[in-house]
């Protein structure tokens, strides 16, 4: 059986470099994007079991990202906001910095 | 008919008259050798007829004078009382003091008469002692011989003076007239009632406070969502990084990039936290200092740097000069980080958005220009740009505030903001003077 996948994206390279290296393991298979398109893309081509998106992106947000990707995978919202409305859909909403044990438990329940 | 010409034609019909007098010898002799009446009537009928066209003449002349008389009596009653219906129709007070006569008043329009509340009859023949308190009716007076002394025109700015209906405060121009000798004649004053205008600009003046102060806390709560979010992204990194410290205990390595990375991003969140320091200026007076215009720009554009990299945009310093302008700093940063994100803020929409600021003098002006690769401002915009409120953006994205809190702002520093037409792309243009 193959690992699973799991998507982040975030306009911030630091975090994404972090998040890959905490959390790529045995079991998991992180993929991290800082376009938008490429993840969509991506998605389309090999669908991960669940994708982080960052709220505030570069001319757009995770919510809108979140409207072009399909409604089965599990979608988690990660925002350095203090707080934002009409998120919706997301299985959880989670806000920076986030917790890494927070993070790796919702990693090893899939 | 004027005087002279008059003076002449009784000359003249004088003349005729005398020199036909001066037959009358020759006729008189003519008659007494040649005793035929007939011969004496035509010998003596010139006369009769010159002395006749004299009397004639001198009476025609006498009923024209009469008329004459008659008509500018009636144009000086016909100007004194256009002079009368406009004097008191006038809504400002004029009055009119006599210097020789101890500066009584003998003219007091009906605009006066409310404003005192007293009666013409009641004023004429008086001076300020009979009216007004005695340190007021000296400070009246003294202006008064100054007036004269000057033989110019004074104007007091402001003038207090107690009626009836309380204290009002005028705006009086006092002009002297002099005789055709050169000693003063009378003192003609115009006043304006005031009162109500410096109420209404010392309301405009505290709305104007309340107003800076509403766009402060509009711009702090602005500003505060994208503080957090800009913290939190480098805390993100450090808590991440912390992580990965503790599984790299064994790895020197690791471990040096991995507080590298914790140390830039504590600088990144410092940095942030430097530029809210100038929010938290205790006083509200603005605080002038001389600093020098490429500093002020390179701060304003450091402040916006996460805005126009959240929205893609190139925030470039195209030129700029050596040259220091009088400010408040925390002000003018204020006001150019408002241009500039304005500016990104029309910029994001374009193709290629970009935002560049130039810095040039233009003789002792210090000239700020800042450009966005917008199209520019409809007309329709362009007369609103700088009424408070009025905004283009989304609801919820601006106040509509920035553009006339920052004029206001540029007023109080004798600089002026405007819309610059001659560009191709939106340009707004702050003008200081150069220290």
């Amino acid at each position: 059986m193959g690992r699973i996948r799991i998507f982040y994206l975030d306009d911030e390279e630091e975090l994404l470099a972090i998040f890959q290296e905490t959390f790529e393991s045995d079991r998991h298979e992180i993929r991290t994007f800082s376009s938008p398109n490429d993840l969509i893309l991506e998605v389309a081509k090999n669908p991960p079991s669940l994708i982080f998106l960052d709220y505030r992106l570069p001319s757009t947000t995770g919510l809108e990202v979140a409207k072009l990707l399909p409604d089965s995978i599990p979608k988690i919202l990660i925002t350095g906001d203090l707080n934002i409305s009409g998120a919706s859909g997301f299985q959880e909403i989670l806000t920076k910095p986030f917790s890494i044990s927070e993070i790796q438990k919702i990693l090893d329940q899939l | 008919m004027e005087s002279s010409s008059r003076k002449k034609i009784l000359i003249r019909t004088t003349l005729t008259g005398a020199l036909i007098g001066c037959f009358f010898p020759i006729l008189a002799y003519l008659a007494r050798q040649n005793p035929n009446v007939l011969f004496y009537i035509i010998c003596t009928a010139p006369m009769v007829l010159g002395l006749c066209a004299y009397l004639v003449s001198r009476t025609r002349i006498q009923a024209e004078d009469l008329l004459i008389n008659k008509r500018s009596e009636k144009k000086i009653n016909d100007q004194k009382r256009l002079l009368e219906t406009i004097l008191n129709h006038l809504p400002n007070m004029v009055f009119a003091k006599d210097y020789q006569n101890g500066l009584r008043f003998v003219l007091f329009n009906s605009a006066g008469e409310e404003l005192l509340g007293l009666r013409n009859q009641d004023l004429i023949g008086k001076n300020d002692y009979d009216f007004f308190p005695k340190d007021q009716a000296d400070f009246f007076t003294a202006k008064d011989r100054e007036v004269f002394q000057s033989k110019k025109k004074v104007v007091i700015e402001q003038e207090p003076i107690n009626t009836p209906q309380g204290s009002r405060v005028l705006k009086t121009v006092k002009v002297p007239t002099f005789r055709d000798d050169g000693t003063p004649d009378l003192l003609i004053g115009i006043s304006v009632d005031i009162t109500e205008e410096l109420e209404l600009q010392r309301s405009l003046e505290s709305e104007r406070g309340r107003s800076l102060l509403h766009s402060k806390l509009a711009a702090l709560g602005e500003m505060s969502a994208g503080v957090a979010h800009e913290i939190n992204n480098p805390l993100a990194i450090i808590a991440g990084n912390i992580g990965l410290i503790r599984r790299y205990r064994e790895d020197p390595e690791k471990l040096e990039t991995k507080v590298q990375a914790i140390e830039k991003s504590v600088e990144r969140i410092a940095k942030i936290v430097r530029g809210l320091k100038k929010f938290a200026r205790v006083s509200d007076e603005p605080h002038f200092e001389e600093t020098a215009i490429s500093e002020l720009i390179r701060e304003s554009v450091s402040l916006t740097e996460a805005k126009a990299q959240r929205h893609q945009t190139r925030v470039e310093i195209a030129s700029t000069i050596d040259a220091k302008i009088t400010c408040d700093t925390v002000e003018i940063e204020q006001v150019m980080v408002n241009l500039i994100n304005n500016a990104i803020d029309a910029a994001k929409s374009t193709p290629d958005p970009w935002v560049k600021i130039h810095a040039f003098l233009d003789s002792d002006q210090v000239v700020v220009q800042v450009i966005d690769s917008g199209t520019g401002v409809t007309p329709d915009v362009e007369a609103r740009l700088f009424e408070p409120f009025f905004t283009t953006k989304e609801v919820g994205e601006g106040t509509g505030l920035g553009l006339s809190i920052s004029k206001g702002i540029l007023t109080q520093h004798k600089a002026t903001l405007q819309l610059n037409r001659n560009m191709k792309h939106t340009c707004f243009e702050i003008r200081f003077k150069k220290v």
